[in-house]
């Protein structure tokens, strides 16, 4: 099994690098922790990056994982290759762009491009955002899948992801105590589904609501509190379709043999205690 | 003489159409029905016999302050008397009608009666709501002043109230521990502005939004924090315009007394942190009102 300990960053395409700019500082809040030859990259708590726009296609997306301390890289290279996965090695230039010592690259069962990362970079400095939109950190994100139990499979099996809970077909779950660093929403392609900030507290989803609709931004979902993870929540639109989220006050689930995974609706009230409905493509239709 | 008060004890508002009002109560926002006659329908929100009283008697509109013993009601009418206000009292017949053993009232500047009861009725069944709005209590009342001066000296000097907070001229008057249990709000008006109610949570807050909107009740200000009092709040419009707010995390403590009062800027962020948006004068500050 490979050990995963945590999502690490996202890289997302873009037609409009100035545009996406503008808007993960301004509007999202993070902070410009490097500009790179056609590539921005941001901070959003202590470590290096958690999220890169990059000049291309935008449904050019991929998520990092760090791999488990005793994992080897070349180890899960072969698990993956055995699977059937094309895995290829990320080059010097490419592993420098990432502030990661070594990575590979495949893709999971529904075609989404992930990489496993060894040492991302910390850094000393702390994230500062141009606004004060209380971001702790880039915490966990939601992906696409065109069959959910196949990759459920793959996060569940080949990796060590458990499931949480579920909400319809798609499975939340965690990789460490964090009620989930992944979530998997039955949709008709692969991609990132969605993208995950932590904030400090109710103060500042609530503060944020109002800049984001202030700033003519739609704001998709909430602000509500999920029933699964106990979250409070905000969803809105960002650039070229991505949607991204600030929640506060997930569940940690310390327990591990004892926590018993529930099955929620896939309707509003399996994705908001309060009563708010989703205006989220794979938020409302499960089916695949 | 500092005057002790136990509690805010209720309300009375004036409306044309009782059967109106005891659906937005009741149904709507979660109150109790407790009692109806011709002119009166009575609401519980607490273990208070009734804490909101809607009324086309033409009995005037007013709100109550509780008095632990008879004697302070002598030692009330004294000091309204010195301070140049003309309390009296009520005869048994309306006290009664108030469910008190004994009433006195007094006018405000801004028109509101003030009554001061002793031995208000308290129930032995617990309140149980219509629906689960999560309301726990009467929590405050908000008072427009088109005279606020006037009317910060009678709360103050005349009732014995004390500023914790000013946002702009708009005053939080305390009679406890919790930040306050009446608000004026200058403003182009005269009378009762609205009543706040006691929530369990944040949840409830949030849940009673989205039930609002649903049921197509205005929403007039929040979901928001006031930061003078740190209270969360919802605030929706009922009968006769009274603003009716559900409330939770309202600042209390002795901490607040020994702090004193603070002064908020006359913006309408002094009167929301979360810059939810509003049209009422009252809150958005800048002498608007």
């Amino acid at each position: 099994m490979i050990e995963l300990n945590d999502v690490v960053y996202c890289r997302l395409g873009t037609a409009d690098l100035a545009g996406a700019e503008w808007y993960a500082v301004n509007i999202l809040g993070l902070e410009i922790a490097e500009r790179g030859r056609g590539a921005t990259y941001f901070k959003s708590d202590h470590r290096a990056h958690t999220l890169c726009y990059f000049e291309g296609d935008p449904e050019d997306q991929t998520t990092g994982f760090e791999l488990g301390r005793k994992e080897d890289l070349q180890a899960a290279g072969a698990v993956l290759e055995k699977l059937g996965h094309a895995v290829r090695y990320g080059s010097k230039e490419e592993c420098a762009a990432r502030h990661v010592r070594e990575f590979i690259r495949f893709n999971d069962p529904s075609g989404n491009t992930i990489e496993f990362v060894v040492r991302p970079e910390t850094t000393s400095q702390h994230y500062h955002g141009t606004r004060d939109a209380g971001i702790t950190g880039f915490s966990h994100v939601g992906l696409c899948t065109t069959d959910p139990s196949k990759d459920e499979m793959f996060w569940t099996t080949v990796c060590n992801a458990r499931v949480s809970d579920r909400i319809g077909d798609a499975a939340l779950m965690r990789l460490g105590t964090i009620h989930h660093s992944i979530a998997l929403f039955p949709f008709h392609k692969a991609g990132i589904q969605h993208i995950n900030h932590q904030v400090g507290g109710t103060d500042d989803i609530q503060r944020s609501y109002s800049l984001v609709r202030d700033n003519q931004v739609k704001v998709t979902f909430g602000p509500g509190r999920h029933p699964t993870s106990s979250a409070e929540f905000l969803y809105f639109n960002g650039p070229e379709g991505m949607t991204f989220e600030y929640s506060t006050g997930v569940l940690e689930i310390h327990d591990e043999p004892a926590w018993r995974d529930r099955q929620f609706h896939f309707a509003p009230r399996g994705f908001c205690y309060w009563g708010a409905a989703p205006q989220i493509a794979a938020f409302k239709d499960g089916s695949v | 003489m500092t005057v002790c008060y136990r509690d805010l004890r209720y309300l009375r508002v004036e409306v044309d159409d009782l059967d109106a009002a005891t659906r937005f109560a009741s149904e709507l926002f979660g109150l109790q029905p407790a009692g109806r006659d011709d002119s009166h329908a009575m609401f519980r929100s607490d273990s208070r016999n009734y804490a909101i009283c809607f009324s086309h008697a033409g009995d005037g509109e007013a709100v109550a302050l509780t008095v632990a013993e008879a004697a302070d009601l002598d030692d009330l009418e004294e000091r309204l008397k010195a301070a140049g206000y003309s309390p009296y009292r009520l005869d048994a017949a309306k006290a009664a009608g108030r469910q008190a053993k004994e009433v006195l009232a007094v006018t405000a500047p801004n028109g509101v009666t003030v009554e001061i009861v002793w031995r208000p009725l308290t129930s032995g069944w617990r309140y149980h709501g219509p629906r689960d709005a999560g309301i726990v209590g009467l929590q405050a009342v908000s008072l427009a002043s088109a005279d606020i001066a006037a009317d910060e000296a009678f709360w103050t000097r005349g009732l014995g109230l004390t500023v914790t907070d000013w946002a702009g001229d708009a005053a939080y008057l305390a009679l406890d521990e919790a930040h306050h249990r009446v608000a004026l709000y200058p403003s182009k008006r005269d009378g009762i502005l609205g009543a706040t109610w006691a929530v369990e949570s944040k949840d409830n807050i949030m849940a009673n939004w989205y039930l609002l909107q649903k049921s197509q009740a205005p929403i007039v200000a929040g979901p928001g924090r006031q930061p003078t009092s740190n209270a969360i709040f919802v605030t929706t419009r009922g009968p006769r315009g009274l603003l009716m707010s559900y409330a939770a995390e309202i600042d209390a403590g002795p901490y607040i007394a020994a702090r004193g009062p603070r002064q908020f800027p006359d913006i309408a962020a002094s009167h929301c942190a979360w810059g939810s948006p509003t049209e009422q004068p009252e809150f958005l500050g800048g002498c608007r009102s």
